[in-house]
């Protein structure tokens, strides 16, 4: 934990003309204040780290840096002028980089040419020139300490980690002078994520800033000499990271604004759990997982991108193979090998993406609210269109779906709308136990109490829910146990309600586990 | 550690690489023990002389399928391109001024596909397929009921030996040595690897997406119309349906010389051992007393065996990477 | 944010559906008017019924063409003439060895129906992309059918009322039309609209992956659709051969990239989960009257090709011009 790297004073910082500095930004996503005045500078030679919980702005904020969004409101500066990119190209052009969550990359070219594609080396003739390209990024690579050899691997053979790494080389590369990293070591190894910590030492040293989203308070003391701490879309700390202790922290990220919501009473049907999972280990994903879930509660599972938590849902759902530890369905044996097996047991699982995983874009709403319970109302391989139409019309009751009629192109409702029609599909097989991811993801706020209410309807009806969500209010408020998940191990179980809220972003960070 | 490939480039995996290489080394070997006449200096020269039309479309392809593209239409606007050659030389026009027109003209059609694929949006092969028709029946309307007969346009484009070697044996090699620097150490080529990859990341790097896309069709087309004055040098004829076969045949060769057939990987060597392997097969299995119908039989399961090894091959290495 | 790009559209996708049918349908009513100043005898009815006998054959591959690729993933199938060559040559050396013609004719269905399972196999089991495999099954097929018939034709097939299939009429309805192509079209149609298997097709078409996470199976639905291709490619060997009453080994030479025109005139969407049967239909029926229309206009019928060509790219040009900006291409 030695600093050895040479980081400005406070007294020579505040001198200065901030690198970058932005004032008052806001933005918002139709009913969603996503920003709300934010303030934030970055000095040359400063590493900043933007902390918040889920949905806290985190995201958003870098992407308005990188050019990707622009701000409703509130200016920008950077090296002194004023600062608007109108495209992620512009912004690279006046040098500020960002290495996203999920990088876009060449997974077919080699890394050297992943480094230099749009800005190859070239002679006055428009040869190529490979060997300075090649010294080039050597000189790059053994700078940042990576390992040379990766440079002639096929871009789609490197572990994610050191793809990342060789995308954060690009970034460097392209002489930013801003480096904007979005949870750059959610996924890299204890390694990796020392190289990457010297490669920001090294790009501070040489004057540039770097913007730093992360959620391991462990790293900070590490990677940051001030922590931003972002809430509801509002800076609400802004401490040196010397003082910037977990306790604190904690303290500024809690107490969301709750939400306004009354939970029915609920009873446990039995002693016995509908869902069980023992020991559950998928290697790299999750890893000795147990919970259990019972009839007539809502249980939470809480975590991280890349925690693990849809991964879990999916080996659930038979839609993913664990490689060991047991899964029990009603006391039953339960390991599917296709979600098939899953929903025939019982099991209904609702998608985090609605577009990629659960909508049919080119079909009717009726299509896509029927297709889970198709083979019910399949005789001698013909749908019963009575039935169907039945199912569609009970579906459109319980969840008061708002289209033109069932024949409607489901490309036409609203993203709340396109969600009811989803949980209907599943709600349709009335299965033993539901799991939502992300039920309530971009969908405006009417819809989100409506959906509230039917998650705890269902459960005090006496359904088994597992909640997947990463807006925390929402599931303290609906959950009756939280389960959290650090780095695909259950970091905490916690009885739901606001009071555990400090507890579970404690759990969330893991904090209690860094620098073991 | 799973296994890793070398320097890749875009380009094949060092198993993938030498498949065809030594398929073809293997071939050369059966069909010389089976037939005296087979490694013969006319026989030789006659393999060459029947691939090389062949060989200059698919190494034009080769881009375009890199970049994730297909062209159909290249068969029918071979036609087009013979017949304007034919009539050409019958008129007189002398012949390099017939082969810039040849050139001209092809690179015009391929300008036709690539404004229709890059500029108005439309997947290549709808594109390709909806000018395949109207070329052939250009050529059609061109043909106008008799068939063209018509001298080669130079000896050279014909018969003609250098070395002992058919002279335009040189033009091929030639054109593949271009097409190699280009897709080596010409940014152009990288970025039509690039497009093939990942269209959207290309675009985020600065590549200019639609114009590389326009030249990839244009220097297939190009190609195309070279490749017309040297089959219009080897069959002498045109007819209402001259230049068909080539089209799956240039896509065959393209495909056995390790190409993906979804873009972002392969290269013209490839495409060139692709092509030599196919034009052996033919003369071979001739030579050696099997009927030719056999032909497409052999190829086939070629491009189904080779393939299937790409295939699964990727697929394993991918699952380890994936688990390492 | 993918709640952005999924916000209502005043544009509807089954207008779109409609307004393709509806082209279809203009295109088919100017080319009859057109045709029928040009010749008076188009419009009489007994020349109206005939002429759709040359779109039977075309029609079955057009059909086969339509279902693989509305079961997206990449599907196309462009062996579907080679397997009709195939397939006919089969069933003339099998008639030649002595067997009852129809018996011989549902072995050429049955042929059809291995050789499709063969392009299924290669596809969803090996996992190779369904252009490159059905190219290799093209020369393979085709070839395997100039080997069997030895390079020339096989005869034999005028026999037990066989050729009544492709040359007789029933009240002026050509026999093959009325037993075998609109038959097979309606059976189709139904299959599509009303059957568990049929929605599958279009959501597997859709979105694959979330076919799947409804317990559906991509892979097997996309097998069984190269399936039926071969199957209409066997029956298009029946009809051909019941017709010509010889098997030509190049019978479906250039049937591959007709058909495929034709399913995406159509409305066939290239990538799978938008068409419909009828749409091909129609677009067989304006192939028919556009080739039979030019041949009473003395003009030779192989100008519809380029006619058709355009008719395809202009086709798509506009579906594009009334995506736009809804991130969809094709």
């Amino acid at each position: 934990m030695s600093d050895e790297n040479a980081t400005p004073s406070a007294e020579q910082r505040q001198a200065r003309e901030p690198l970058f500095r932005g004032e008052g930004l806001s933005l918002s996503f139709g009913a969603t204040r996503a920003l709300r005045g934010v303030d934030l500078d970055v000095h040359a030679g400063e590493r900043v780290v933007v902390v918040g919980e889920n949905g806290a702005g985190k995201s958003t904020l870098m992407k308005l840096l990188a050019g990707v969004l622009r701000p409703d409101d509130g200016q920008m500066t950077f090296e002194g002028s004023r600062y608007a990119p109108a495209s992620p190209g512009e912004a690279i052009g006046l040098g500020v980089a960002m290495v996203h969550q999920e990088p876009t990359f060449f997974p077919q070219l080699s890394v050297l040419e992943n480094v230099f594609i749009g800005r190859e080396i070239r002679t006055r003739t428009g040869n190529l020139r490979w060997s300075a390209m090649r010294a080039e990024a050597v000189q790059l690579f053994e700078a940042l300490r990576l390992p040379v050899r990766l440079l002639d691997w096929r871009m789609d053979r490197l572990s994610l980690g050191e793809q990342q790494l060789a995308l954060i080389a690009r970034a460097v590369h392209q002489d930013s002078r801003l480096l904007i990293l979005d949870e750059p070591t959610s996924i890299l190894t204890d390694n990796e994520a020392e190289i990457l910590f010297g490669l920001v030492d090294r790009h501070v040293a040489a004057g540039g800033g770097v913007l730093y989203i992360s959620h391991r308070m462990g790293e900070f003391p590490r990677v940051a000499d001030r922590v931003v701490v972002l809430k509801d879309g509002q800076v609400v700390a802004d401490v040196p990271a010397a003082e910037a202790d977990e306790q604190t922290l904690i303290r500024h990220m809690s107490g969301r604004e709750l939400l306004a919501f009354q939970r029915s009473e609920r009873t446990r049907r039995s002693a016995e759990p509908v869902l069980a999972l023992r020991g559950l280990t998928r290697r790299g994903v999750y890893s000795d997982v147990s919970l259990d879930v019972h009839a007539g509660e809502v249980v939470g599972l809480y975590g991280l991108i890349g925690s693990g938590r849809s991964e879990l849902a999916m080996t659930v759902f038979g839609a993913m193979q664990a490689d060991s530890g047991a899964m029990t369905l009603k006391g039953a044996p339960h390991r599917p090998a296709t979600p098939g097996e899953a929903i025939r047991a019982g099991v209904a699982y609702v998608p985090e993406d609605r577009k990629t995983l659960g909508l049919y874009t080119l079909m009717s709403c009726g299509e896509n609210l029927s297709s889970a319970a198709l083979p019910r109302l399949t005789r001698r391989g013909l749908i019963q269109s009575r039935q169907e139409a039945q199912v569609v019309d009970t579906g459109y009751a319980t969840l008061s779906v708002k289209s033109t009629g069932a024949d409607e192109s489901i490309l036409n409702l609203s993203g709340g709308n396109q969600q009811k029609v989803l949980l209907a599909r599943w709600l349709a097989n009335t299965p033993q136990l539901l799991i939502l991811d992300e039920p309530t993801r971009g969908i405006d706020v009417g819809t989100k109490t409506e959906i509230h209410r039917l998650v705890d309807r269902e459960a005090a009806d006496g359904r088994a829910v597992l909640l997947i969500s990463s807006e925390l209010p929402e599931l303290l408020a609906l959950s009756d146990r939280i389960y959290v998940l650090y780095r695909g191990e259950v970091a905490a179980e916690l009885p739901g309600g606001p009071d555990s809220e400090a507890a579970v972003i404690t759990a969330t960070m893991g904090a209690h586990r860094v620098g073991q | 550690m799973g296994e890793r490939e070398g320097r890749s480039w875009g380009g094949l995996g060092p198993v993938r690489q030498l498949v065809v290489p030594a398929l073809l080394a293997l071939e050369l070997l059966v069909f010389a023990s089976l037939s005296d006449s087979f490694l013969t200096g006319p026989n030789l020269a006659n393999v060459i002389l029947n691939s090389v039309d062949l060989a200059l479309i698919a190494g034009g392809l080769t881009l375009v399928i890199i970049l994730g593209g297909i062209d159909v239409s290249t068969g029918p606007a071979l036609g087009v391109v013979a017949w304007v050659v034919g009539t050409s030389t019958v008129a007189g026009t002398p012949a390099a001024l017939t082969v810039v027109l040849a050139i001209a003209l092809g690179a015009l059609l391929g300008l036709v596909n690539g404004a229709i694929v890059s500029l108005l949006n439309v997947t290549a092969i709808i594109a390709t397929l909806g000018t395949a028709a109207m070329f052939q029946t250009a050529l059609f309307g061109l043909w106008g009921g008799t068939d063209l007969f018509a001298p080669p346009v130079s000896r050279y484009a014909a018969t003609d030996r250098l070395l002992g070697v058919p002279t335009v044996a040189f033009l091929v090699l030639v054109v593949y040595a271009v097409l190699w620097y280009v897709t080596r150490y010409r940014a152009f080529g990288r970025h039509v690897y690039a497009v093939g990859n990942d269209t959207e990341a290309a675009r985020l790097s600065g590549v200019a997406v639609r114009r590389v896309s326009l030249a990839a069709y244009v220097l297939v087309g190009a190609l195309v119309g070279l490749a017309a004055v040297v089959y219009m040098a080897r069959v002498g004829v045109v007819q209402a349906t001259s230049g068909t076969n080539l089209t799956l045949a240039a896509i065959a060769a393209v495909v056995v010389g390790g190409t993906s057939i979804t873009g972002g990987r392969g290269s013209v060597v490839g495409t060139l051992f692709g092509v030599l392997f196919i034009a052996v097969l033919q003369n071979g299995v001739v030579l050696t007393g099997v009927p030719p119908l056999w032909n497409g039989v052999l190829v086939g399961m070629f491009i189904l065996v080779a393939v299937g090894i790409d295939v699964v091959s990727e697929r394993l290495s991918a699952r380890k990477a994936a688990t390492r | 944010m993918s709640s952005m790009s999924l916000r209502p559209q005043r544009l509807r996708v089954t207008n779109l559906l409609r307004e393709r049918t509806a082209l279809l349908l203009v295109l088919i009513l100017v080319t009859s008017v057109v045709m029928s100043v040009i010749s008076p005898y188009f419009l009489v009815l007994d020349n109206l019924l005939t002429m759709t006998q040359f779109g039977a054959v075309i029609g079955l591959l057009a059909l086969g063409q339509t279902l693989v690729l509305l079961g997206g993933g990449g599907g196309i199938d462009i062996s579907v003439g080679a397997t009709l060559s195939l397939c006919g040559v089969l069933m003339g050396l099998v008639v030649g060895e002595g067997v009852n013609v129809w018996a011989a004719a549902g072995l050429a269905l049955a042929a059809g129906l291995l050789l499709g399972a063969l392009n299924g196999f290669a596809v969803t089991v090996v996992g190779i992309p369904a252009l490159i495999a059905t190219l290799g099954t093209l020369y393979l097929f085709g070839s395997a059918a100039q080997v069997l018939a030895g390079g020339t034709q096989v005869g034999g097939f005028d026999q037990a009322g066989f050729s009544f299939l492709g040359t007789g009429t029933v009240a002026g309805i050509p026999a093959q039309v009325l037993f075998v192509l609109l038959p097979a079209y309606a059976l189709a149609a139904w299959v599509m609209r009303r059957s568990l298997f049929g929605r599958r097709v279009y959501e597997v078409g859709n979105n694959g992956q979330a076919s799947r996470l409804v317990g559906s199976s991509p892979a097997r639905t996309r097998f069984v659709l190269y399936c039926v291709s071969g199957l209409l490619a066997g029956l298009g060997a029946v009809v051909t051969n019941s017709w010509l009453l010889v098997a030509r080994p190049g019978a479906g030479e250039g049937f591959e990239l007709q058909s495929i025109t034709i399913a995406v005139l159509g409305g066939t969407y290239i990538f799978g989960g938008r068409g419909r049967v009828s749409g091909t239909l129609l677009a067989v029926l304006l192939i028919v009257i556009l080739g039979s229309g030019l041949q009473l206009a003395g003009v030779d019928p192989s100008w519809q090709g380029g006619v058709l060509g355009v008719v395809l790219v202009l086709a798509v040009v506009l579906n594009n011009a009334f995506l736009r900006g809804r991130g969809e291409r094709r």
